[in-house]
């Protein structure tokens, strides 16, 4: 072992080794020996970060194929500008809505991920009227959204207020008008 | 409640979480249980859209909370941006934290007791993410301490929640419950035996993910392995810890007939001079790499579970898999060392630990 080369560079000593289990889960899953030099072991990104994890990759391969292309990669979720496209290359979603504004496509890919036939939750949820606090949620997601352009945009006047708005509405709650009809003791909004 | 980049770990050096304690239900095989659950705020971006300044007023907002928690040990909190690399990769090699948070941007921070038992990272891929750790095989107190963290938060904060979809993640392969139960084992005979595979299949044909030491795509270094499930959607909490459950007795009887075969009088003398000579190479080297420390302080630990080597204590070993690390080696000197200064602080530490 102490005799062995870093199969990277082919310069250094091995010191790192590296035993590493395949990503494709199956009964094909298997070990594979790699042996570098602490160096190259650091350069290479032995690290568990930015990998899309495999089973969205292969969820995300399996409904590209399928999917009616042209239309599902415009979706945008109209509250964080996340567009399906992006969420394809990332891995990751924009905001808690994306699962409304994408679910087209992402529905399918819920299932193969979760093997499931339907994806809906059957586990736990926060007790309290959620339904209400989703509002409030909603209404908070899109003025952050509106100050962050206003910063950004250096319209200082109109983030101020955007400011406030956020922290009143963190205060007091959004004023549920008619939709007031979302109440406590009704957690799961049935 | 200790804060700062140091301040407070120095007493972590030399002794490994309450997780590596082993003595409890089947700790000859499973090191530990674990249950993690993934939350965000209400109103807020996903990380991946999220301003430094969004991401410092989740940070602000849930220190608070987070605490207050009922953490029962003295708590720590560390802001992870800005920690340096040492403390970084300390708080990885001790499950405290992910790699995810350890190379992530912008305010990030975790808070955990100082048994280890709770830790609760904060804008990692999710805003929250909840982890509760324990000794050998105790799912269910795992899970209960775990779901009792999530209640105290929710009282707190709003958790962005669908009645369609459940806890909302920022990678969908979390969504749902958001919950992810894995046990640590130590299946050294398996892997002499050749026998490996079987995990693999057994796992594979229950929807159950394989990963090593240190989580997804790392080294399953020490013969310990992580089985964990991968499904979160349109299954109860229960059902995924059920499902756990339930592929564990073959894994485990699997091992037990390894070990079994290891001590057959055809073996005997064979298993028993591998153990010999692991104990006798890491009482004596004067250079050690992590890689040789972790495979020869597998072959100990084997030697100890089949009472080959009587008088060692079990929790040591198991606290030196994480020990022997190169962060810790690192700490534990006080200064950067580079890798052969490394090896021999670590032949020396383990020497003495081993005496």
């Amino acid at each position: 072992m102490s005799a062995m080369v870093c199969q990277s560079c082919g310069e250094n000593p091995a010191t790192f080794h590296l035993t590493e289990i395949s990503d494709e889960p199956g009964p094909s899953q298997k070990t594979v020996e790699l042996h570098f030099c602490e160096e190259c072991a650091t350069a290479a990104g032995h690290t568990a970060e930015a990998s899309v994890p495999s089973l969205m990759a292969q969820a995300v391969a399996s409904v590209a194929a399928t999917a009616g292309a042209g239309l599902i990669e415009g979706l945008a979720c109209p509250h964080c500008g996340m567009t399906f496209q992006e969420f394809k290359r990332k891995g990751r979603l924009g905001c808690p809505r994306d699962y409304e504004a994408f679910a087209t496509p992402l529905d399918p890919m819920l299932q193969k991920m979760h093997a499931c036939t339907s994806p809906r939750h059957h586990g736990r949820v926060p007790r309290g009227p959620f339904k209400a606090r989703n509002v409030v949620g909603d209404r908070l997601l899109q003025l952050r959204r509106e100050l962050q352009n206003a910063v950004g945009g250096e319209r200082y006047e109109e983030a101020a207020r955007v400011r406030d708005e956020i922290q009143r509405i963190e205060h007091q709650g959004v004023d549920l008008g008619e939709s007031g009809l979302i109440e406590p003791g009704d957690p799961l909004g049935l | 409640m200790a804060s700062g980049n140091d301040l407070g770990l120095d007493d972590l050096d030399h002794r490994g979480g309450e997780w590596l304690r082993g003595g409890g239900t089947r700790g000859d095989i499973v090191i530990s249980s674990r249950v993690r659950l993934a939350r965000n705020l209400a109103g807020f971006p996903f990380l991946a859209r999220a301003s430094d300044d969004q991401k410092r007023e989740i940070l602000d907002r849930l220190k608070v909370p987070v605490s207050r928690l009922a953490l029962r040990t003295r708590p720590h909190w560390i802001d992870v941006e800005g920690a340096g690399e040492t403390i970084g990769s300390f708080l990885v090699e001790r499950h405290l934290i992910s790699r995810e948070l350890q190379h992530g941007s912008g305010p990030r921070a975790v808070a955990f007791g100082s048994d280890e038992a709770v830790s609760v990272m904060i804008n990692e891929e999710d805003h929250i993410r909840i982890q509760s750790i324990r000794t050998s095989l105790d799912i269910e107190e795992t899970w209960r301490v775990a779901l009792a963290v999530d209640r105290a938060l929710e009282a707190e904060v709003d958790f962005a929640v669908s009645t369609r979809y459940g806890y909302l993640t920022a990678c969908p392969t979390n969504v749902g419950t958001g919950l992810r139960a894995s046990v640590m084992l130590h299946l050294p005979a398996m892997v002499q035996m050749k026998q490996i595979e079987k995990l693999f299949n057994a796992a594979h044909r229950t929807g159950l993910a394989v990963r090593g030491f240190y989580g997804e795509g790392t080294m399953a270094s020490g013969d310990l392995y992580q089985i964990s499930n991968q499904v979160t959607l349109g299954v109860t909490e229960e059902a995924i810890l059920q499902g756990l459950q339930t592929i564990l007795p073959t894994i485990l009887d699997y091992e037990v007939k390894c070990r079994e075969e290891l001590v057959s009088d055809r073996r005997r003398l064979q298993v028993e001079d591998r153990c010999q000579r692991a104990l006798a190479l890491l009482r004596a080297a004067r250079l050690l790499t992590s890689d040789e420390a972790m495979s020869n302080l597998s072959t100990v630990r084997l030697g100890v579970a089949l009472g080959i080597l009587p008088g060692m204590d079990l929790t040591r070993v198991n606290e030196l898999f994480v020990l022997i690390q190169p962060a810790h080696i690192q700490k534990m000197r006080g200064e950067p060392i580079d890798p052969p200064a490394r090896d021999s602080v670590r032949a020396a530490f383990v020497r003495e630990n081993l005496a």
